[in-house]
């Protein structure tokens, strides 16, 4: 078994009125890793998400989950959409049942599993998202938060290996951006693999491992975020760079050196951290 | 009209209706509906509403909103009483003025036709406010099983029903902001006469249309991703079970409904 758990080889994708969507893309995603995937509106990102799932495919070029090119059969389609869940940006579009725990049973139901499994899947993946309290609620009732972490434990309930999630902060406040990212969190110590699209540049840069960027339908970057969101085209690409990667670069000019173990900080808690430390070790004597 | 369109919408509770079997309270909204068209008196139709009226304040639904929810049908009731009054045939109110235009016999069919929409919107839309669209889905897939031998797709049909059910008041709610949005058009939209407020709503429903294609494309990629159509059968989470509170309820609807229709014909004889 390889390390990568998708792959894309050369994939093409045009829509049917003839818009090139993807050109020529090949990528991998880690087993267990965290991506985000980068580019400005019309890059490509929800396309390149919908090959993920199977709901599109490609017009040139092959997508491997795993080491195993994509079965588009009926029986395959279950099995990729059990192991890769993917979630929307708008939750006003994926949810359509009156109560949380109805709307989340949607997908295992039909997957035809037995009552007593769905009961404990749809409770187990509101309890990961935070929301088992809520599981008789009106789905009508919920904030927008609650609402993309319903959209979550939708897709939770199927077992994904891997969730992909397009721009989850959209239209979130900073306080269920935190509420969101520890429900991340979590799911990643749980072994999962995790891709994100976002605009936010800091949010990449801090939380993610890996780094996809996309321009224009073609691959620009794929790398380490730490290493790609330095690199000048990408940041032409992207319209800027991490403001702590431009706070590092800036402090390195003067002479001040924020690394600690080799690592410079990627997130506004690690370089406070560092500062202080820094300052410290400075007043010490 | 836009308020009342988005008061059919499911109520949760937990009164008797709300714990009826969907497929009971589908057989008991078409034997409801039959009954409605087949009584003949004003007087069954009041008791009939009256008592639509309180289980729908029982099932949590206050008497404004049941009243709110009416406000569709009022254009759709005037035209049909209209209709009655002044071409019913038969004797006139009376023998000279205005009264002379309207038919005696049209008054009455008038009335009634006026009473039978109400009894029937406000019966029926019980069914909406007690049933969640899910269970409403299973109940009416169950209850169209039979036509399946002749490769109808009824599955998909329920999920469709239970789809525009559900997205009723969404569509509602998104042609409100449109309203807002264009309070010029909404102007034009409630005033003039009934060709330029039709021709006003053209910047409305263009807008709401495209919406609802848009949502619906959305929604259709979004079921996909969750494995929708991939099995032959889907299974359930809370499989339907008749219970007690169906055997009651269903018990108590028909005994009412059959003394009912005992009551009407009496009445009608009598008349």
């Amino acid at each position: 078994m390889t390390d990568a758990i998708l792959t894309l080889k050369n994939v093409a994708y045009r829509y049917p009125d003839g818009t090139p969507a993807l050109d020529n893309c090949s990528l991998t995603v880690r087993r267990g890793s965290r991506t985000a995937v980068l580019g400005t509106n019309g890059a490509g990102k929800t396309t390149l998400f919908l090959h993920l799932n199977g709901i599109l495919r490609p017009s040139a070029g092959q997508v491997l989950c795993g080491d195993n090119p994509l079965d588009y059969s009926r029986a395959g389609m279950r099995k990729l959409r059990s192991q890769v869940g993917l979630v929307f940006q708008n939750p006003d579009s994926q949810l359509f049942s009156a109560s949380v725990q109805e709307d989340v049973s949607f997908g295992p139901m039909n997957m035809g599993l037995e009552e007593r499994e769905v009961r404990t899947r749809v409770a187990e993946s509101l309890l990961a998202v935070g929301m088992a309290a809520s599981a008789d609620r009106p789905v009508h009732n919920l904030s927008y938060g609650q609402k993309k972490r319903v959209c979550i434990a939708g897709v939770l309930a199927m077992k994904p290996e891997i969730l992909v999630l397009d721009e989850p902060m959209a239209g979130l406040d900073a306080a269920m951006q935190q509420e969101l990212m520890s429900v991340l969190d979590q799911l990643h110590a749980a072994g999962m693999t995790i891709i994100i699209a976002t605009h936010d540049l800091d949010f990449a840069y801090g939380w993610a491992d890996d780094g996809i960027v996309m321009e224009a339908g073609r691959l620009l970057a794929q790398g380490a975020t730490t290493e790609i969101l330095l690199r000048d085209d990408v940041q032409m690409a992207l319209g800027g760079a991490p403001l702590i990667a431009e706070i590092n670069r800036r402090l390195l000019l003067i002479g001040i050196d924020l690394r600690d173990n080799g690592y410079l900080p990627r997130s506004k808690g690690e370089l406070l951290q560092a500062i202080t430390a820094q300052t410290r070790q400075e007043s010490t004597p | 009209m836009l308020n009342a369109l988005s008061h059919g919408r499911y109520i949760s509770g937990t009164s008797l209706l709300h714990r009826c079997d969907p497929r009971t309270k589908i057989i008991l909204a078409l034997i409801f509906s039959v009954i409605v068209y087949t009584v003949h008196t004003p007087q069954s139709l009041i008791l009939l509403l009256l008592c639509s009226f309180g289980i729908a304040q029982r099932a949590g639904r206050p008497l404004r909103h049941s009243l709110r929810g009416l406000k569709p049908i009022v254009y759709l009731a005037s035209i049909t009483a209209i209709t009655h009054l002044f071409f019913g045939g038969g004797p006139a109110l009376a023998e000279s003025g205005i009264l002379s235009f309207v038919s005696r016999d049209g008054a009455g069919r008038s009335l009634l036709m006026i009473l039978r929409l109400t009894v029937l919107i406000n019966g029926t839309s019980l069914l909406t406010v007690t049933t969640t669209p899910l269970t409403m889905m299973d109940g009416l897939q169950w209850l169209m099983k039979p036509l399946q031998r002749f490769g109808v797709p009824v599955g998909e049909i329920a999920m469709m029903m239970s789809l525009a059910l559900r997205f009723i008041p969404v569509i509602v709610e998104e042609a409100k902001q449109l309203l807002k949005n264009h309070a010029e058009i909404s102007r034009d939209f409630s005033n003039g006469t009934m060709l330029q407020r039709a021709r006003s709503c053209l910047p409305l429903v263009i807008p709401l249309f495209a919406g609802v294609v848009r949502r619906g494309d959305a929604l259709a990629t979004a079921m996909d991703a969750r494995c929708y159509g991939a099995c032959a059968e889907r299974t359930r989470m809370n499989p339907l079970r008749f219970s007690s509170v169906d055997i009651l309820c269903g018990g108590v609807v028909l005994a009412f409904l059959s003394l009912l229709m005992y009551i009407d014909c009496f009445l009608a004889g009598g008349a």
